[in-house]
């Protein structure tokens, strides 16, 4: 049972919602019963221990667990009304809508161009060179990484440093116009002066687009977000604002794990 | 409550609280010896009074260190942030109550003609209930109890009645024996500085309910 | 360092040397045997290659008698275009060039000399001639070196009859025999005589059998490799399915020999020793090693750039043949090669769909009758003549040469798609 803050109104307004959603790996549960609304009018953050399912939930979004064969997610995902768990919803379509980022950077080994470009192209965003050229001045620019690379745009994606990389990776994901962000621990891979990098970056790309953040920082987790939802073994065990999550949580469970009485 | 996974931030804790507990400690018993020295006109034993509020500065100093060490080393989160920002507060406010005992202590030797004052004879039990406050509010810290917390709130009420019974008495009195007035009046600042201890205690125990449960206690009227 | 050790707490004790010292002798000797692994292969590879080329060497050289052949006084009659028309040849010979040219030699190296001409000497002027009407008119002596017959270069080499021998020192002495650079053997065909052999026939048949082997063989195997990496569920089918491909690809190439034989031989049967067949039946024999190597390079690609692409929205297909399949095409070149380089030396499969004919004149196309360069070494180093030996040696070496062109290129390839991720 998820003890939800009294604070947080059922946003109806909101862009996705979960509904009882379950993702087992064969027999096994993986994440049992969890809801959740996501909105553009505030970051979500999802925190919890090593194997909780929270990044397992987070692919439920775009239905990435799809490539894992075992996997079974039952349960409802809407995006703005559309049922997305279901077989009339095309899987290729959503990723454009929802788009990820992953843990370690992984840019295509083609050029910065190529990378941000590759998107767009595939959905028939731009027909001609210039509009090409526009998004990927835009996704560059709002990523934070256009100065720094508007004049090798030519060069390998992959010559980055990491923290580039990674903002690189965020640029192809903002490219094809989505309107619900992933990020499944971002900054995990990175020092900390491209951390805050990424996190000034969530910062600004929010309200624009609905982020959803997986962390295993709860400083991280603090600063960026603005609701909080606490896994536990596969379910969503609290779910509040950021600042009462992390200074005055209600349940046991979420209180030790954030003062590191866990385990 | 489970410990922490890093046994060190349990340790850090643990000495935090102690220092808490030792400063109030030492408040108290200045409290009552400041007290005892004005009664019965013990010069030295104020003196020792007074001597001794420098251990309680040096204890405060040392609660600061150690909760802003805490905090950007730690970085503590729900319970334990509440708890080093109420040792903090705490540790500033016990010292302030020492200051008031020290002030207590000073005022020994202004006073001449003990025995003919009837106001003096109140004193006590006022300093006695002020006391006992500081010593309840000490007790709520060591349990994190916000019941004993909210009863100690709530004694002030007394306190503030005791106080208004001497501030007349002493009054009538120096109405009555101007010969008297400068006496009467460091009697009236002893009074005024055991009202603030409890005003203090008060505080404390503010903290105290914060820390236990994050919430203020209910009733934040003007005393 | 060490000195303050010494004293409180010595770690440098005899025992620690002596295991140190036995530790770096491991490490020398490993290296040592090595190098020493290195230099025996490329010792072997150097007598191997040095043993062909000197041998080969001798290949590519052959006796020839110096003719003056004078065009005015031929009697030879011709102009631009008859002598260019493709039925040229035959008309310079019903005009009895044999017996000019016969004339001529006789001229310059006596009765005997001419006598040991080759009998197919005379083409080499026709051929000259056809391809340069205006020689025609040339009222000077043309000098031509041609073919001597095989005895005589056998007596020139020193061996076979005494009368051979003694005749060819004549001549050589008298500058009128000598042993020439052979270019024409690249250009030339089988032939009985090794005089007249050369090497472009088989060449040609083995480039025509290697285009339909590749072809067939390697988007066949790309493919397959492609799906039974992306898009095959994993269950006992595929399962087997992997079994087989791994099992086929170390059947002795002989087999396939028989399935071609009895399957496409069945199909096509005058098609016998044809580069179609060859091709196919290498075909069978190559695609596995393609398949295998293939499902290992796209193995080899990180799941990371896949899950990329998918959430950038691209479909499965977009993915594979977008992201995967440039990475692992330096991977799949490699396997290609290497599959190709053995169906390149190939040889028993070839012989027993008949890919043995004589062939005197170069394929035309895919389905004239042709052989391979592997065959015909074998076919030349089954003769009697003395001659062929050399000739021999010289096909290896081409056949060398050839496959080092091979892989040169597909190593070109591989390196220029390579790419770092």
């Amino acid at each position: 049972m998820t003890r939800i803050h009294d604070t947080i109104q059922a946003a109806s307004t909101a862009l996705m919602k979960a509904r009882d959603v379950s993702v087992f790996y064969g027999e096994k549960k993986a994440i049992d019963e969890v809801s959740i609304d996501i909105s553009p009018d505030y970051v979500t953050a999802f925190i919890g221990p090593s194997g909780c399912g929270k990044s397992t939930f987070l692919r439920c979004f775009n239905r990435m667990n799809d490539t894992i064969p075992i996997a079974k997610v039952t349960g409802a995902i809407e995006l703005e009304g559309e049922n997305v768990l279901g077989d009339t919803m095309d899987v290729v379509q959503l990723r454009a809508r929802v788009g990820m980022v992953f843990q370690k950077p992984n840019p295509f080994p083609k050029s910065i161009y190529e990378n941000i470009a590759y998107g767009p192209k595939i959905h028939g965003l731009a027909e001609k060179k210039a509009d090409l050229d526009a998004i990927v001045e835009k996704s560059l620019t709002r990523a934070g990484l256009w100065e720094e690379v508007k004049d090798r745009l030519d060069d390998s994606g992959t010559a980055l440093s990491g923290g580039q990389q990674q903002r690189l990776c965020i640029a192809r994901a903002i490219a094809v116009d989505p309107e619900v962000i992933l990020m499944d621990e971002p900054a995990s891979a990175l020092d900390p002066i491209a951390t805050a990098k990424i996190e000034e970056l969530i910062d600004e790309l929010s309200g624009r687009y609905a982020i959803v953040i997986v962390t295993h920082s709860m400083q991280q987790a603090a600063r960026v977000s603005q609701r909080t939802a606490f896994f536990h073994l596969g379910k969503m065990v609290e779910y509040g604002p950021t600042s009462d999550i992390f200074t005055n949580p209600i349940e046991e469970r979420t209180k030790d794990y954030i003062t590191g009485r866990y385990g | 409550m489970p410990e922490h996974t890093v046994k060190a931030f349990d340790e850090d804790i643990t000495r935090l609280r102690g220092l808490i507990a030792e400063m109030g400690g030492l408040a108290e018993v200045a409290i009552a010896e400041a007290l005892d020295s004005l009664i019965r006109g013990d010069e030295e034993l104020g003196d020792s009074v007074v001597a001794r509020d420098k251990k309680i500065d040096a204890l405060e100093t040392e609660v600061d260190k150690l909760a802003v060490r805490i905090i950007a080393l730690r970085a503590p989160m729900a319970d334990d942030l509440r708890e080093v920002i109420a040792a903090l507060k705490i540790a500033g406010v016990i010292e302030r109550i020492g200051d008031y005992s020290k002030n207590i202590a000073k005022r020994v030797g202004m006073i001449e003609g003990r025995d003919r004052f009837e106001p003096l004879t109140l004193l006590p039990a006022m300093g006695e209930l002020a006391s006992e406050m500081v010593h309840d509010v000490l007790t709520a810290y060591a349990a994190r109890d916000p019941g004993l917390a909210r009863e100690v709130i709530s004694t002030d009420a007394k306190v503030d009645a005791f106080y208004n019974s001497i501030f007349r008495n002493l009054v009538s009195h120096m109405v009555e024996n101007p010969a008297t007035i400068s006496s009467a009046a460091q009697l009236l600042f002893v009074a005024r500085n055991l009202e603030r201890i409890g005003d203090h205690a008060t505080n404390v125990a503010e903290m105290v309910h914060f820390a236990a449960t994050g919430a203020y206690p209910p009733e934040a009227e003007d005393r | 360092m060490n000195n303050m050790a010494d004293i409180s707490r010595p770690t440098r004790t005899p025992q620690f040397e002596a295991r140190l010292a036995k530790r770096y002798r491991a490490e020398r000797n490993f290296k040592l045997m090595g190098q020493g692994a290195i230099v025996f292969s490329v010792a072997v590879l150097i007598f191997l290659l040095g043993n062909m080329l000197m041998n080969g060497i001798g290949g590519f050289q052959r006796a020839e008698l110096a003719v003056p052949f004078n065009f005015a006084e031929s009697g030879l009659t011709g102009d631009e275009v008859s002598l260019t028309a493709p039925s040229a040849v035959q008309t310079l010979e019903m005009q009895g060039m044999a017996e000019v040219v016969h004339f001529f030699a006789e001229e310059a190296l006596g009765t005997e000399g001419a006598d040991q001409l080759s009998d197919q000497a005379w083409r080499d002027v026709a051929a000259a001639l056809t391809s340069d009407p205006a020689l025609l008119s040339q009222t000077e002596p043309v000098l031509f070196n041609l073919p001597a017959s095989s005895d005589l270069a056998s007596g020139l080499a020193g061996e076979g009859s005494p009368e051979m021998q003694a005749l060819a020192s004549k001549l050589a002495s008298e500058g009128k025999l000598a042993e020439n650079w052979d270019w024409g053997f690249l250009s030339r065909s089988d032939a009985t005589s090794p005089q007249a052999v050369g090497i472009w026939g088989a060449l040609k048949g083995s480039i025509l059998t290697m285009i339909i082997t590749l072809v067939l063989a390697f988007p066949i195997g790309i493919l397959a490799a492609l799906y039974l990496e992306e898009y095959a569920p994993k269950n006992r089918w595929t399962d087997l399915i992997e079994v087989s491909i791994n099992n086929l690809a170390a059947v002795p190439s002989i087999i396939f020999g028989l399935l071609g034989l009895a399957v496409f031989l069945a199909v096509f049967p005058n098609l016998r020793s044809a580069p179609l067949i060859g091709g196919m039946t290498l075909a069978l024999m190559t695609m596995p090693v393609i398949v295998i190597s293939g499902r290992n390079a796209i193995k080899a690609v990180p799941p990371s750039i896949r899950d990329g692409a998918l959430a950038v929205g691209a479909s499965p297909v977009q993915v594979v043949f977008h992201h995967v399949l440039p990475l692992a095409l330096p991977g799949m070149l490699t396997g290609t090669i290497i599959g190709m380089a053995r169906a390149l030396g190939e040889t028993a499969p070839l012989l027993l769909i008949g890919m043995r004919a004589f062939v005197a004149t170069p394929p035309t196309d895919f389905m004239s009758p042709a052989t391979v360069l592997p065959v015909q070494i074998f076919l030349w180093s089954d003769e009697i003549d003395r001659g062929f030996v050399e000739r021999t040696s010289a096909a290896i070496v081409i056949l060398l040469l050839f496959l080092l062109l091979m892989n040169s290129v597909a190593i070109y390839l591989r390196n220029k798609f390579e790419k770092t991720w």
